[in-house]
């Protein structure tokens, strides 16, 4: 019996399959290297630190009820 | 057991209730509240006693009934209503004018127990709110209200922020039934840290204590620190909060020097993008949406509902965005990708290599998340999209969370229309190259089958595509 599904995605007729190594894969890769990749490893970071953070941040002490 | 239907023609006529209702309930503090900031639209008030409320009872048998001093059981339960009713006389015209109830605690100190008020109920009120359906009754007539929950801490057992993540928490709750329900002295109890002495009575918690507290509910919550993010100004961390708000996930803002916690879960009214870039003098390639919204829509606890917090120092109001030193957000346990990320990840995929996008001196950017059936169902119901790029991502195989990107020019925003729309795979890593799920121009779309075939594939638009609709999903406006 023959297991295999077939699926066809409706812009499938005429789509391009982008390789890999593809031109526009490739450029965006070595932007992506170059200028993304630095930044969300400092975001990243500071995500790390903010969990030290927090416990220093004292959010509710005893708050003054009267409407102000 | 209804006690009365008060009539009243403006917020100032609440003194009415003051027959009623003891002080021990009702404090001067709270009258001034209610009569300040209650709707004139409010034409009759029901006052129920003896009211069982669970939220209360759990601090009752875990606290207040262990002290010598005696504490009523029970509460009283107000309903308001748009319109005129006679006692006991419900009929079909109850649940349209309904404008949502409030509870009061014996507590003599912030009587304020939990209040399901629609914001329609607040003077003023105009705004993005993420709201939900309770379901009320008086008199076994059912009266649903959308709103999101608030209450008082009580000062005991409960602090602000305990305060803060009950709302949030029962909002969860309430909306989706992954979330148990937990009533005030669970929040209270759910700190486990003890390392700066006993949690009840409380004598306040911190940023990371709340962290724990939804952690315990099951929620996955990430967090974020102004300090942090100052090396760039307050702009990227504002930027942030503003894209989980436009998620509808509302989060605790934490004001270390105020000592102090709200609720932020919604934005207020939207300023014309055009205008904001004339007021802004703004030269950027991307205008963050969050600079159209100069508030924030917040419940605190020392306040009835729905007020706001400005980024304007100049404006009215107890605090200022710029109080805010950190915030919490509870989020789905396959929300990995968080704002951060993908707020400095979008604007690369636009130097030319992937897509490029028309000129234009600035696009406005709104970057939110959803689930991908919510927006898979306003795809199905909407028809004013290229048929192709509709189809394209009704058929794609999507996670159950999504990042969108939208980005219009300003004309167009303030059309409430957008030029592009880019959808990200919300459990991706940030450090992929390619975490999207489809991006596109106006000639052509980039979709990547992240999960059946695990390929990228480029399709040509048949004509040039043109501006659609914004996805209006995650906030109800009040206007």
């Amino acid at each position: 019996m023959n297991r295999e599904i077939k699926v066809e995605y409706c812009f499938e007729k005429n789509a391009k399959v982008l390789e890999r190594d593809s031109e526009e894969l490739v450029a965006y890769a070595k932007h992506f290297e170059k200028d993304v990749l630095p930044e969300i490893v400092e975001i990243e970071r500071k995500k790390a630190s903010a969990r030290e953070f927090a416990y220093q941040l004292r959010v509710s002490g005893f708050c003054a009820i009267s409407p102000r | 057991m209804l006690l009365r239907i008060i009539d009243v023609d403006s917020s100032a006529d609440c003194t009415k209730l003051w027959q009623l209702i003891p002080k021990d309930y009702l404090s001067d503090s709270l009258m001034i509240l209610l009569t300040k900031d209650l709707s004139d639209g409010i034409r009759s008030i029901a006052v129920e006693y003896p009211y069982v409320d669970k939220d209360y009872r759990s601090t009752y048998y875990g606290f207040y009934s262990k002290r010598h001093r005696m504490y009523d059981k029970f509460c009283f339960r107000l309903h308001f209503f748009g319109k005129h009713f006679a006692s006991g006389n419900w009929d079909d015209r109850v649940g349209e004018s309904y404008l949502g109830s409030m509870v009061l605690r014996p507590t003599e100190v912030a009587t304020l127990g939990r209040t399901l008020l629609s914001p329609r109920a607040i003077k003023g009120f105009k705004g993005y709110i993420c709201e939900t359906t309770f379901q009320n009754n008086i008199d076994g007539t059912e009266l649903p209200i959308d709103t999101f929950p608030h209450i008082m801490q009580d000062t005991d057992v409960t602090v602000c922020a305990h305060a803060v993540c009950w709302m949030i928490a029962r909002y969860y709750s309430e909306r989706y039934c992954v979330y148990p329900e937990r009533l005030t002295y669970d929040i209270a109890c759910a700190v486990k840290d003890v390392s700066l002495g006993r949690t009840i009575p409380s004598r306040g918690i911190t940023l990371g204590q709340v962290s724990e507290v939804f952690s315990s509910i099951g929620f996955h919550p990430e967090l974020f620190v102004r300090e942090l993010y100052e090396d760039r100004g307050s702009d990227f961390f504002y930027d942030i909060l503003y894209s989980y708000v436009e998620s509808g996930i509302p989060v605790v803002a934490a004001m270390h020097g105020k000592e102090h916690a709200v609720a932020i879960l919604g934005h207020g009214e939207v300023l014309s993008a055009v205008d904001t870039i004339e007021t802004l003098n703004w030269k950027e390639p991307f205008l963050p949406a969050r600079r159209c919204c100069p508030s924030f829509v917040t419940n605190d606890d020392n306040r009835l509902p729905f007020s706001f917090i400005y980024f304007d120092d100049e404006s009215e109001g107890a605090y200022r965005l710029s109080d805010v030193d950190g915030f919490a957000v509870p989020l789905y346990e396959k929300m990995f990708l968080s704002a951060d990320n993908i707020l400095k990840m979008f604007p690369k995929w636009t130097d030319g290599t992937l897509v490029e996008l028309e000129p234009a001196p600035t696009y406005v950017s709104r970057v939110f998340m959803t689930s991908s059936r919510a927006y898979k169902r306003r795809l199905a119901a909407s028809k004013d999209m290229d048929p192709l790029l509709r189809k394209t991502q009704i058929d794609l195989p999507m996670p159950k969370f999504i990042w969108i990107v939208e980005l219009a020019k300003p004309v167009l925003y303030d059309r409430k229309k957008v030029s592009y729309r880019w959808v990200v795979d919300a459990t991706a890593n940030p450090y992929e190259k390619f975490p999207f799920l489809l991006i596109h121009d106006s000639s052509k779309m980039i979709i990547y089958d992240r999960t059946y075939r695990d390929k990228i594939y480029e399709v040509t638009f048949a004509k040039r595509l043109s501006s659609f609709p914004m996805f209006e999903n995650n906030l109800r406006r009040y206007a």
